[in-house]
C-alpha cells in the first residue's frame, strides 16, 4: 500500500560471508529473507569484499582472524561476528552472534546493523552539511528519538517535537526554540548523524509539507493554542 | 459555541477513559459495561465513546473524545476524527502484540496523524521489555510517520498535561 512513498526511505545492504558452516548458512539465509519481508531494509548478497555488511561464520580459525580482518575488513564496512573468537571492535564495527547462532538473536543483530549503515550513508550525504557550517538546507526528522538521544538535553524532547511538525532549517529552529543557536545547531547535527533526520533534498523542497496542513481557519488558531494553554495552565517554555 | 476536539485512541485498556477522566472539568460522560468479552481480560470497557471537555471561556469548549477501543466499534472512529485538532494514540505495552495494536491506529487515522498532530503514549510499560519505546518509533518510521513516542501513566493528571503539551507545540510549530 504504501510501497511507493516508502521508496525515499527504503534502503538496500550488500553483504557476503566467509567462514560459514552449514548451519550458520542456512540460518542466515532464512533470518535475511524472513527480516526482509518486514519492512526493514533489503538485505542481498554479493560474491564481493565490497560490501556493506561482512559476515565472518563459525569456522573461522583462530590463525585467520587476523589477516582476515587486516587485508579485508574496512572501517566503513560492517562485521557480524559469529565465532567465540575474540576480536577488538575498536578498530571495526563489530556485531557479535554467539555459535550457533539463535534465530532471534540474529534478526536483533541485523537490526542493529541497518541501524549503523543507515546512519553511515546518512553521514556520507551530509558532508556539505556538517562542514559548511550548516547552510540553509531543511532538515527533516525522519525517526522519533531514542530515549537515550533526548536524555542528553532537556530542551532536546520539545525540539525533536517541533522538528516532527515541520521540516525547519537551523535559523527557524532557533526562532521558534528560542533556545541558543549553538545548542539548536548541535541538535540538528547530531540528529542527522545518528540517522534521526536528514536534509532535504533540493526537490524535496518544493510539495507543501506537514507544515501546510489542511486545518481551516488558520490566522484563529494562534489565539485558539494559547486560550488551551491557559485552561490548562500549559505555559509554553 | 465554538467547538474543538482531541481524540484520544488505542488498543483495549489503554488508558482512554482514564486519561480523559485525568483532565475533563465535567465528570466524563462514560459509557462503560461490564464487558462480555472475555479475551479483553478487564471488567470494564467502553462500547459508545468516553467524553469529557475543557472550557476555553463562555463561548468556547475543547471537547475530548475517547474512541472505543475494540476494533469492531471502528466505524467510530471516523466519525470522531472528522476536524479534531490531533489525535493521542494510546498503546498498552502488556497486551501480546503492541506494534500490531499501533499499527491498526496508524492507519486508521493516517490522515489526522498527517496533517494535524499526534502522540503516541505507551502505557503500562514494562521497561526491560521488548518493544522498547525505540522499537515503536522505529517501527513508525517504516511507515513514514515520525511524532512524539513515549511513556506515561495517564492516571496522572501532570502526565497527560504533558502529553497535551506536546500536542499543541506540534499544532502550533505547524501553523
Ligand atoms: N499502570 C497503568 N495502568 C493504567 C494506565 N492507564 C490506565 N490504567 C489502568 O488500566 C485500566 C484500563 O483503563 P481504561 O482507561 O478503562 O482503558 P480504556 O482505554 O478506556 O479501555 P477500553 O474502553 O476498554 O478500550 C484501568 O484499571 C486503569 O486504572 C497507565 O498509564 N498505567
Ligand atoms: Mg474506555
Amino acid at each position: 500500500m504504501h510501497n511507493n512513498d516508502l521508496a525515499a526511505d527504503e534502503i538496500s545492504i550488500s553483504y557476503t560471508s566467509t567462514c560459514c558452516s552449514q548451519h550458520d548458512l542456512v540460518l542466515l539465509r532464512s533470518v535475511v529473507a524472513l527480516y526482509g519481508t518486514q519492512g526493514h531494509a533489503t538485505w542481498h548478497f554479493q560474491r564481493s569484499w565490497e560490501v556493506d555488511v561482512v559476515v565472518v561464520g563459525s569456522e573461522i580459525a583462530p590463525a585467520e582472524t587476523a589477516a582476515l580482518l587486516h587485508s579485508r575488513i574496512q572501517s566503513t564496512q560492517a562485521v557480524l561476528w559469529i565465532s567465540d573468537l575474540p576480536v577488538s571492535s575498536d578498530d571495526y564495527h563489530v556485531f557479535r552472534c554467539k555459535p550457533p547462532p539463535r534465530a532471534l538473536h540474529l534478526a536483533g543483530q541485523l537490526k542493529q546493523i541497518e541501524r549503523f549503515v543507515r546512519q553511515l550513508r546518512a553521514r556520507q550525504a551530509a558532508p556539505r552539511f556538517e562542514q559548511g557550517g550548516m547552510p540553509a538546507v531543511r532538515i527533516m526528522l525522519t525517526q522519533w528519538p531514542s530515549p537515550d538521544f533526548l536524555s542528553r538535553d532537556k530542551d532536546f524532547l520539545r525540539m525533536s517535537t517541533m522538528l516532527s511538525a515541520r521540516h525547519m532549517t537551523l535559523d527557524e529552529l532557533v526562532m521558534l526554540s528560542a533556545r541558543p543557536r549553538e545548542k539548536c545547531r548541535r541538535f540538528l547535527l547530531d540528529l542527522c548523524r545518528e540517522g534521526y533526520a536528514r536534509p532535504l533534498k533540493p526537490e524535496e523542497e518544493l510539495p507543501p509539507s506537514r507544515a501546510q496542513s489542511s486545518v481551516p481557519e488558520k490566522n484563529g488558531l494562534k489565539g485558539l493554542f494559547g486560550r488551551i494553554r491557559a485552561s490548562l495552565g500549559l505555559f509554553s517554555a | 459555541m465554538i467547538e474543538h476536539k482531541i481524540i484520544f485512541t488505542g488498543s483495549v485498556g489503554a488508558g482512554k477513559t482514564t486519561a480523559i477522566q485525568s483532565i475533563s472539568e465535567i465528570p466524563p460522560v462514560r459509557t462503560d459495561v461490564l464487558s462480555s468479552d472475555l479475551t479483553i481480560g478487564k471488567d470494564m470497557t467502553t462500547v459508545g465513546l468516553d467524553y469529557g471537555e475543557i472550557s476555553l471561556g463562555e463561548t468556547e469548549r475543547l471537547r475530548l473524545y475517547g474512541t472505543p477501543g475494540q476494533e469492531r466499534f471502528a466505524f467510530m472512529w471516523r466519525i470522531l476524527a472528522q476536524g479534531a485538532l490531533g489525535v493521542v494514540i494510546l498503546v498498552d505495552h502488556t497486551r501480546p502484540d503492541p506494534l500490531l495494536d499501533l499499527a491498526l491506529y496508524l492507519d486508521h487515522f493516517k490522515a489526522l496523524i498527517r496533517e494535524t498532530a499526534c502522540v503516541v503514549v505507551i502505557s503500562k510499560m514494562v521497561e526491560s521489555h521488548s518493544p522498547l519505546l525505540e522499537d515503536f518509533s522505529e517501527f513508525m518510521r517504516q511507515k513514514q510517520m515520525v511524532c512524539p513516542v513515549i511513556q506515561a501513566d495517564v492516571r496522572d493528571r501532570e502526565q497527560v498535561l504533558w502529553i497535551l503539551d506536546l500536542l499543541l507545540v506540534q499544532m502550533e510549530t505547524r501553523q
